[in-house]
């Protein structure tokens, strides 16, 4: 799931783990199922021996995750304890090959220490060691690299895709960073002001974008890889800022910042519907498929801009 | 970059800060060695960009060459003079010509003064810029160079996004129009998006007013798009410095190379040779013998760890780089 802040990405992630704040937060519509099984709505309890078990999830601050008064073995063997009934002992040793598992080194002297004691990367491989525990078969992770060095993050998400493939768990990889989903994602969901505004596959994203925000995206981010001769060229923005969610503009939420935006736009909004037959295309633009068959060589969304 | 005086130039910079133990007598048990000899040129009207990743030092370098720290040792000139030796009226002239643009917008700026404060206020410290009666229209100009409303003067930050904040952090620097702008980090706290959009104002500021940047950044993308020129740094050290050309396509330095190829690529279809670093980043207080980089280089051997390798051109590369075993990349760069 690829948004920027404000998009909606964490409170979708939050609801589906049934963690989201309520009151403020209020659920007015829609499903959650796992499994078949509904689970807006469920029984509280129900849904607490879904969490960990079933589902698990890790956060962005994994200082702030972790609670810093307990060693991370005794927060890690406390799942093996309580949901599995072992003895402290079984479970402190459970949790050291857990830490194993995500490659903390002297994992038998570390399972005592306390999350302070870690640095950032490792921190993060504690709060994964945590949430792999009872093998889910869901793991979100919400912006984990986001507070990372680049090197680090490069190690957690293949540690992160190396578990996924292991356990034929589904992993929802929440972040803002296009390159990081590029590398990972099977298939990617764009958020924009609360919703969906584009959903397809990897490959199909990158190189067909159906919708302007998509777009307006990529060609926001200087890249690394990027030929010689491109220095010094304007980055093409997405003009403007991204709508307050108090006050969502009409119609198309995004036609404000959209370079062709028509009055459709304006009075209609644009459902997300099928663009490409036969590729799992999804956007919800009223010109999508105009869009596409433009192709990346379409003129800029506009030049440079102010916000 | 053919002009041959530099604005500002760094010879060996190194900035300890003590670690000490006690609580009414400190002593010092130990030295974290932030910034542990740096040498660096920057010449008018470019942008040197300076990357590495945190606790490298690359901040600590900043706030020492803004004076805001006292350096260990080492000198820097600044247009030929000693920027270490200004003094009272010396210093807050010179003061004018350097200025910063920080990472945070939402705590650099102070949330109970308004924008036409925030900005103005270097103008009450250099009266001499801009007389009394000149100061708001002088204001209102700034705001509308960085892209702002000038008619919102008088709002305050909270009243801005992000992005608009930086522009009002960017205005400020502007305000006495500096020689060189350090900027911290300066779109690390945005969203994509808005990045974009800072990073191309930026760019126009600088063809603008023939502004110098020395640009601190970790994200590699962000400083191939912007930078003339490039140093990486590790644990308080340049490793390898060059055109940005050199650095991105023909990087020499195992931990360069690594850095690289650690950057996720926004598309799918490139599949790149991936060169991974294992275990992090030792602490500066107790840096590895010889070759900082040694414990986490591929590359290591028992020389590594005798005999620090200086940062100079070596055999196969065109630009200076502080590795025993430097050489080009295989296959680092993607396509």
């Amino acid at each position: 799931m690829l948004g920027e802040s404000g998009s909606g990405k964490s409170v979708t992630a939050q609801t589906v783990m049934g963690i989201l704040d309520a009151p403020p937060g209020r659920i007015t519509a829609g499903s959650v199922r796992f499994r078949g099984e509904e689970l807006l709505g469920a029984d509280p309890e129900r849904r607490r021996l879904l969490r960990g078990e079933s589902m698990a999830m890790i956060f962005q601050d994994a200082l702030s995750a972790l609670n810093p008064v307990y060693s991370v073995g005794f927060q890690i063997a406390e799942q093996f304890r309580f949901r599995r009934g072992m003895s402290r002992k079984d479970a402190t040793a459970r949790a050291a090959e857990m830490l194993d598992l995500v490659r903390i080194p002297n994992a038998k002297q570390r399972v005592k220490e306390y999350p302070h004691q870690f640095s950032g990367g490792m921190r993060q491989r504690v709060m994964i060691a945590m949430a792999l525990a009872l093998d889910p078969d869901l793991l979100i992770a919400d912006e984990p690299t986001t507070a990372l060095d680049v090197t680090v993050q490069a190690q957690i998400m293949d540690l992160l895709d190396e578990q996924r493939r292991e356990r034929g768990m589904g992993l929802i990889l929440i972040t803002h960073d296009l390159g990081v989903v590029a590398e990972v994602a099977d298939r990617i969901a764009v958020m924009y002001a609360g919703r969906i505004v584009e959903h397809t596959n990897a490959a199909t994203l990158y190189a067909r974008p159906a919708h302007p925000y998509t777009r307006g995206l990529m060609d926001s981010v200087p890249r690394v890889d990027d030929a010689g001769g491109v220095r010094g060229a304007p980055l093409r923005p997405v003009p403007g800022l991204p709508p307050s969610l108090t006050a969502i503009p009409r119609g198309c939420p995004f036609h404000p910042r959209c370079a062709y935006a028509q009055d459709v736009c304006v009075d209609e909004y644009p459902p997300l519907r099928e663009v490409e037959e036969g590729h799992a295309h999804e956007a919800a633009c009223h010109f999508a498929e105009r869009f596409v068959a433009e192709g990346p060589d379409r003129p800029a969304t506009q030049e440079v801009v102010s916000g | 970059m053919t002009t041959p005086e530099p604005v500002l130039s760094v010879r060996d910079l190194v900035k300890h800060f003590p670690v000490t133990r006690g609580v009414v007598f400190h002593r010092a048990i130990g030295q974290v060695r932030a910034v542990d000899g740096v040498s660096l040129d920057l010449y008018p009207g470019e942008t040197l960009g300076v990357v590495g990743e945190s606790g490298c030092g690359k901040s600590t370098l900043a706030q020492v060459l803004l004076r805001l720290i006292p350096p260990t040792s080492g000198t820097a000139r600044f247009e030929g003079e000693d920027l270490f030796a200004k003094r009272g009226a010396a210093l807050k002239a010179w003061r004018r010509d350097m200025q910063i643009v920080l990472q945070d917008p939402y705590t650099s700026l102070n949330p109970r003064r308004t924008v036409g404060d925030i900005v103005g206020e270097p103008f009450d410290i250099h009266p001499e810029v801009a007389p009394k009666g000149d100061r708001r229209r002088r204001v209102q100009e700034l705001l509308e160079v960085v892209g702002l409303n000038p008619e919102h003067i008088r709002r305050y930050p909270h009243q801005f996004s992000g992005g608009q904040r930086q522009r009002i952090g960017i205005a400020r620097a502007l305000a006495l129009r500096p020689k060189v702008i350090v900027c911290d980090e300066p779109v690390s706290a945005l969203d994509v998006s808005i990045q974009a959009q800072v990073l191309n104002l930026l760019s126009d500021l600088q063809r603008e007013f023939g502004l110098a940047y020395l640009f601190i950044a970790h994200d590699l993308g962000v400083v191939r798009h912007l930078c003339d020129r490039v140093a990486v740094m590790y644990l308080g050290s340049i490793v390898e410095t060059g055109t940005n050309e050199q650095i991105y396509t023909r990087a020499s330095h195992p931990y360069t190379q690594a850095l690289l190829s650690s950057v996720p690529v926004p598309d799918p279809t490139v599949r790149r040779e991936r060169i991974r670093l294992t275990g992090d980043v030792p602490s500066p207080a107790d840096p590895p013998s010889g070759c900082r980089f040694r414990t986490r280089c591929p590359k290591a051997a028992t020389l590594c760890a005798e005999d620090p390798p200086a940062l100079e051109v070596r055999a196969s590369t065109d630009h200076p780089t502080a590795c025993h075993f430097a050489e080009p990349p295989h296959l680092v760069r993607a396509e």
